[in-house]
């Protein structure tokens, strides 16, 4: 069991002619148990980050701490954290029950309590029926699985675990997430998560920290990054379908304070709250975001309204997204499959106004 | 200008892959195959392109019997999953190459390689090597190349399954628009249903030895055929109830075979299950459930919360009702906590049914 601190962390890979800034002044605390993702695009350092964490990366400046304790210059075994990976790295010759019980053996554990141990973690994951198996003979999802119960065996300080569903099909991943999350509740362990999936980072992490460009952007829960996203980056990346940004300005009319987006009809009503806020910048230019399930197609009172032109309507299944336009700006909403919407049909979309969200365009932050 | 026909084509290496499947893409058509993950669906896109030579049955372009005619010679443009780019090459020369094996002037080739560069915004990596470029680059290249190609059939395998969310509705949207594929036909392969419902003109879904269902996005996910289409398209998967029908009098119930969940079967659905003898897989779509709060449905049963994670932009709920557990859609802003009592609201009139040996759609 432990707290990790991460402390002014960086990273820098030298090289001849442009050495690379990996991680750039880090500052990160996972609370003993707490369930932690860490997210951002490829190349943002988060993967920096956990080899660091982990003890197979050197760090260039900076402390890592275990409960207080620092462990910059301890070796991966000493930290005592375990590690799966992407690639399920199974023994092929070994069984199901050999692979698991590798960790113990290499530790000196006796035949009878590692035979205890694989039960154990066999029962957590579900897959007492395939312990005789070889590799080769399992499906994705078991070898996963499987790969999972080797690094749980281990009863380390703190699980870390990269991309570790990346592998897998849409419906494997879905009873995944669920069962990754039973299995934390029920162990209880302080879990490092990296991930470029952000269904996978909000469905299972009690915090997330998202990076992008080698820095920390935010760290905070899923309704954190939503509803109060810092900056533009954040409210971009998190969310599919991707969140609709308009440049625009701030204009006063009859009724209030509007957002005017440039070059069309369209403007929004920001909520009354921030209005106080927002008049008293010096700047009018503003860019504004909404994200696609913030339109509804029924009106209800108290919520605003937007027209707009059918531009695409994407069946999806569970939902559509649809493709609008309005005054020579196009946006996305989601509405509901059973809409038979074609293209060019007029359409009144309606949003509550503490859903649209401001940004600074020259500094991308957010303003309310 | 082609349609493109299959005429009981077989393939197999150690099993059958391919076992007598016939398909026509009419021309323009944006044909979607989507199925799970090693059941064939390259397979066919290279038997179709020449890079596999099939076991027995025709491929035919255009009228054209192509069965025995080499690759390079069908004048088809492939994607591949893998990219398959040129490493020695700039982005600008992997998107030429199949315009300069074709001889074509340079001021064309420029021309065409820059309109496709900018379609996909890749102008500003023109100059940089593949080794230079993200993956998502990459694969836009290797889409560019295919693109700039003007074939007779475009073989699609998976492009865009590789980029991040935001590129992958962009270039979603794109595909819907380029009229480039409307002039011929588009065979596309993709293992994500959602892009396959959002793209395809028709879709088919890939079983052992073929397709198991050809048509519209909306019959595929509102009409499937067997439960491996239901259970193949939608996220979270369907949810599955072996019931068996129960006669009381007038009645016909359906009552789940674990616990005792039960609907009463009534108008339509009862006309569609009357005739049945034997048990039925009752099929429900998680967004076919609701946490009632009004009285709107017409089935509303007391359940417990198992679990619950609100995603992007929606949630899931896992409730248990009767002994059974069910997946349930709802909105992310609801927060659910494990063992809380809710209402589960049930559309009946959406649930679908199954034949619970062979897995038929009883509707159909």
């Amino acid at each position: 069991m432990a707290r990790v601190t991460l402390t002014d962390l960086n990273k820098i890979y030298p090289a001849r002619d442009r050495s690379v800034h990996a991680v750039k002044d880090l500052n990160l605390t996972v609370e003993d148990g707490e369930y932690v993702a860490l997210l951002g695009p490829s190349g943002c350092g988060k993967t920096s980050t956990l080899r660091m964490i982990v003890g197979l990366e050197g760090i260039t400046s900076g402390t890592i701490a275990f409960d207080g304790k620092r462990v910059n210059e301890l070796t991966p075994e000493q930290r005592n954290v375990a590690m799966a990976f992407e690639t399920y790295a199974l023994y092929p010759n070994f069984t199901v029950a050999e692979n698991l019980a590798f960790p113990l053996e290499v530790r000196g554990l006796g035949k009878a309590e590692r035979g205890r141990e694989v039960a154990r973690i066999a029962k957590l994951l579900r897959i007492e029926s395939i312990l005789e198996q070889k590799p080769a003979q399992l499906s994705g999802g078991q070898q996963q699985r499987v790969s999972l119960g080797r690094a749980l065996i281990r009863d380390p300080a703190a699980f870390i675990l990269d991309e570790v569903m990346s592998h897998l099909d849409a419906h494997l991943k879905f009873k995944m997430l669920f069962e990754l999350k039973r299995i934390h509740r029920s162990l209880g362990k302080t879990t490092i998560y990296v991930t470029h999936d952000q269904v996978e980072a909000l469905a299972l992490a009690d915090r997330i920290a998202v990076m992008s460009n080698a820095v920390l952007q935010q760290y905070g829960t899923r309704d954190d990054l939503y509803h109060r996203p810092v900056n533009r980056f954040v409210a971009d990346f998190i969310g599919e379908p991707p969140t609709n940004f308009f440049a625009g300005e701030i204009a006063e009319d009859q009724e209030g304070v509007a957002l005017r987006v440039d070059g069309s009809g369209l403007a929004f009503r920001p909520d009354a709250s921030r209005t106080a806020a927002l008049q008293q910048r010096g700047a009018r230019q503003v860019t504004i975001g909404i994200r696609p399930q913030n339109f509804s197609t029924i009106a209800s009172p108290g919520l605003q309204t937007v027209s707009a032109r059918v531009v695409l309507n994407e069946y999806l299944g569970e939902q559509s997204i649809v493709t609008l336009e309005a005054g020579g700006t196009t946006f996305r909403a989601l509405a509901s499959p059973d809409l038979e919407l074609s293209h060019g049909a007029p359409i009144s979309l309606y949003y509550r106004s503490s859903d649209v969200m401001v940004f600074d365009p020259e500094s991308e932050t957010f303003i309310g | 200008m082609a349609r493109l026909e299959l005429q009981h084509v077989c393939k197999g290496y150690d099993r059958p892959i391919l076992d007598r499947l016939s398909l026509t893409v009419e021309e323009g058509e944006f044909f979607v195959i989507v199925g799970p993950s090693g059941i064939g669906k390259t397979t066919l896109l290279r038997c179709i392109a020449g890079l596999e030579v099939v076991d027995a049955g025709r491929v035919i372009f255009g009228g054209r019997d192509v069965t025995r005619v080499p690759p390079y010679r069908r004048n088809a443009a492939m994607t591949f999953e893998s990219y398959a780019l040129y490493p020695h090459m700039t982005v600008f020369e992997n998107i030429a190459s199949p315009l300069r094996a074709r001889r074509m002037d340079e001021a064309s080739v420029r021309k065409a390689v820059l309109e496709v560069a900018r379609l996909l915004r890749i102008e500003q990596l023109l100059d940089r090597r593949p080794h230079e470029v993200s993956g998502g680059q990459k694969q836009r290249t290797a889409l560019g190349r295919t693109l700039v190609a003007k074939p007779d059939v475009y073989l699609l395998d998976e492009p865009i399954s590789h980029l991040d969310a935001k590129i992958r509705h962009e270039l979603r949207r794109q595909f819907h628009t380029l009229q480039e594929l409307r002039r011929v036909a588009t065979v596309y392969v993709t293992h994500d249903y959602a892009e396959a419902l959002s793209l395809g003109d028709r879709i088919g879904v890939m079983g052992d030895g073929g397709l198991v269902q050809v048509g519209s996005s909306r019959e595929i996910f509102e009409r499937p055929n067997s439960i491996f289409v239901a259970r193949h398209l939608g996220q979270p998967s369907i949810n599955e109830v072996p019931c068996r029908l129960s006669r009381d009098g007038g009645a016909l119930t359906l009552r789940s075979l674990e616990g005792s969940l039960s609907f009463a079967m009534n108008g339509s659905q009862r006309t569609i299950l009357e005739k049945v003898r034997g048990d039925v897989l009752v099929g429900i779509r998680p967004q076919h459930i609701h946490v009632a709060n009004g009285g709107s449905t017409r089935q509303i049963d007391n359940a417990r919360v198992e679990a619950f994670e609100a995603l992007g932009a929606t949630g899931v709920l896992i409730a248990e009702t009767g002994g059974v557990s069910l997946t349930v859609l709802t909105s992310p802003e609801e927060n659910f906590e494990p063992g809380q009592p809710v209402r589960l609201g049930f559309d009946v009139e959406q649930f679908l049914y199954f034949d619970a040996v062979h897995g038929r759609n009883l509707k159909a």
